[in-house]
């Protein structure tokens, strides 16, 4: 493991040239002119306060060595990797991205987090597994992994763990890391999961910086003429959430505003006139883009 | 008959390439110089000046000149005055140092040095004195022949080393022509030898320019050409001041020791017209 890496290692062949460049270094003092002189004698009584080496000093051609070294190296590209999330290591990483429902609010976020991760990896074979359609991932440069990672858009599905983790078994080569970047849902397979990953490579679970948690629509019903619908919340998720009716044309008919005060589950009423009723299609929590946070509503609910 | 080794040939043919400029030149400067110099202030040695004596014990009948006899009662002798002529003695360092020439000089130093020295060599020679070869084996004599006897002589070399003047070579003037680079040591105790043989004489250094202010700059390597060294200099230019002070301290070292033997001691650059040299030297050589 080295914290070196090169962009064009291919510059560093040049560094076989360095034998050659040090001949030429002790070359390069010109040869003496020759000057026959008869009063020699006089001239060796001079005391010689300016001794001239006849050859260049090896300190000299040392330095002279290493800035050509140092040149080559420089032509190579040399950087170390920014460290925030991956480490230092070469190997592949296999990113294991919840693309369910969960993740569909802040999949923007999310998609810069991948680009994050992905540019730290540059130069590394990538593995990118989504968890809502289980496929074994191929691996792939990084550059051409975010491309494709910025096409990827949140399933309206929950994540099927259970079914990808078989699929990232073999994978050859074997990566060297894991990066998970979850939609804190445990689903009752995230344990197993994390277990799963951890055997094949050290996993990380990767957090947003400002996550918050999701919020889903329970199944509404009628109760005294209000329309009753259980709102879960998530951990982390907003502590206020406003339940909207829409009409069919988009229009919203009616908000309820509530408050969770720290419960996990909490039921919003929204009582409307008949005629309001009838034009209502949908149940949708404001500000909230998931599949989790609407309900679409039947004839069965009309009067 | 005898027979001329291929050696010998090769070496009649360079000194046939070598020789005739050399003498030329030397001549050619000689006679400017003798043309600029009015009166040479030195008594001649031609016939005028032989002095007679009257003939005494031991002299040789055959020495009594009969002619400046006839006209007296008593026998004269024309005396040996030419064997008191001066005598030039020349040596000129043709060692690996003077081989030098720098991008300033258009000559190298023993080029300049042999010229100077056969040009002396040449007005002493019309001034009917003798020249001779310091550390050679030849007699010093008089004529126009030893002039390019000297010059072939010089074609051989040496080693730059000066020599130890020989018995016969006393009384007489020695002119010694060098870059005097060497330990000044080393030329005190050589020059000793000769002033201790009774000679007196005269030094010229001859210097290229790039010896007295090393116009180099850079790394240079410093080759030796008397001594197999090598300074290695990393910017020669920043020893360049240090180094004249150097140089001209040789020098002045060379100057005492030349002065405490009682040498003159004159400066040639190969830059420099060699007639001034000359003239100035065939001046100081005259006052002897």
């Amino acid at each position: 493991m080295s914290m070196l890496h090169f962009a064009t290692p291919a510059a560093l062949w040049a560094l076989l040239a360095l034998p050659v460049i040090w001949w030429l270094l002790r070359a390069t003092p010109p040869r003496p002119v020759e000057q026959a002189f008869p009063p020699l004698r006089i001239l060796q009584q001079l005391k010689r306060d300016e001794e001239t080496p006849d050859k260049t000093p090896w300190w000299l051609l040392l330095l002279r060595l290493t800035l050509a070294a140092l040149l080559i190296f420089a032509v190579a590209h040399p950087f170390t990797r920014s460290t925030e999330v991956l480490s230092q290591c070469n190997g592949p990483v296999l990113l294991v991205v919840d693309d369910g429902w969960a993740a569909a609010p802040d999949w923007i976020q999310r998609q810069e987090a991948l680009s994050g991760i992905l540019s730290e990896a540059e130069g590394r074979v990538v593995y990118f597994a989504t968890t809502a359609l289980p496929q074994k991932p191929e691996g792939k440069p990084a550059a051409d992994i975010a491309k494709f990672m910025r096409a990827t858009e949140p399933q309206a599905l929950a994540t099927d763990r259970v079914k990808l983790l078989p699929l990232l078994q073999g994978l050859n080569p074997a990566p060297a890391e894991i990066i998970w970047l979850s939609d804190d849902l445990d689903a009752g397979s995230g344990a197993a999961f994390s277990k799963g990953l951890n055997a094949l490579a050290p996993t990380q679970i990767f957090d947003l910086l400002q996550h918050q948690g999701p919020l889903a629509l329970g199944q509404p019903t009628l109760a005294n003429g209000d329309i009753v619908t259980p709102i879960l919340r998530g951990t982390n998720a907003p502590n206020t959430a406003t339940l909207q009716a829409i009409a069919g044309d988009g229009r919203v008919l009616a908000e309820s505003k509530i408050e969770f005060g720290g419960a996990v589950e909490k039921q919003a009423h929204l009582s409307l006139p008949a005629e309001l009723r009838n034009s209502l299609q949908s149940l949708a929590l404001k500000e909230q883009r998931s599949a989790a946070s609407v309900q679409l509503l039947d004839d069965g609910w009309r009067r | 008959m005898p027979t001329v080794s291929p050696t010998s040939q090769t070496r009649a043919r360079q000194l046939g390439d070598v020789l005739p400029p050399l003498v030329v030149r030397a001549e050619r400067i000689a006679a400017t110089v003798l043309q600029g110099s009015h009166g040479l202030r030195r008594a001649g040695v031609g016939e005028n000046f032989w002095a007679y004596r009257p003939y005494g014990f031991g002299d040789s009948a055959q020495r009594i000149d009969w002619r400046k006899s006839a006209k007296t009662d008593e026998p004269f002798i024309k005396d040996n005055e030419w064997q008191t002529v001066n005598t030039l003695w020349l040596w000129v360092n043709l060692g690996p140092r003077m081989k030098f020439m720098s991008h300033l000089a258009s000559e190298p130093k023993q080029d300049q040095a042999q010229v100077l020295g056969l040009a002396l060599a040449a007005l002493s020679l019309r001034a009917h004195e003798r020249v001779g070869l310091l550390g050679s084996q030849a007699r010093a004599s008089f004529g126009r022949d030893v002039l390019s006897r000297i010059a072939f002589t010089m074609t051989q070399g040496n080693d730059g080393n000066l020599p130890a003047p020989s018995a016969l070579q006393r009384r007489s003037t020695a002119l010694i022509i060098s870059d005097f680079l060497e330990e000044p040591e080393a030329l005190r105790h050589r020059l000793r030898l000769i002033t201790e043989s009774g000679m007196r004489g005269h030094l010229l250094q001859v210097t290229d320019p790039a010896e007295e202010s090393l116009p180099y700059s850079g790394r240079t390597d410093f080759l030796g050409l008397d001594v197999q060294a090598r300074f290695k200099a990393g910017k020669a230019q920043n020893l360049r001041s240090e180094y004249v002070k150097a140089f001209e301290h040789q020098r002045a070292e060379v100057q005492t020791i030349a002065r405490k033997l009682g040498f003159s001691f004159q400066l040639h650059h190969t830059d420099q017209s060699l007639s001034a040299t000359v003239l100035k030297l065939y001046q100081r050589v005259g006052e002897k």
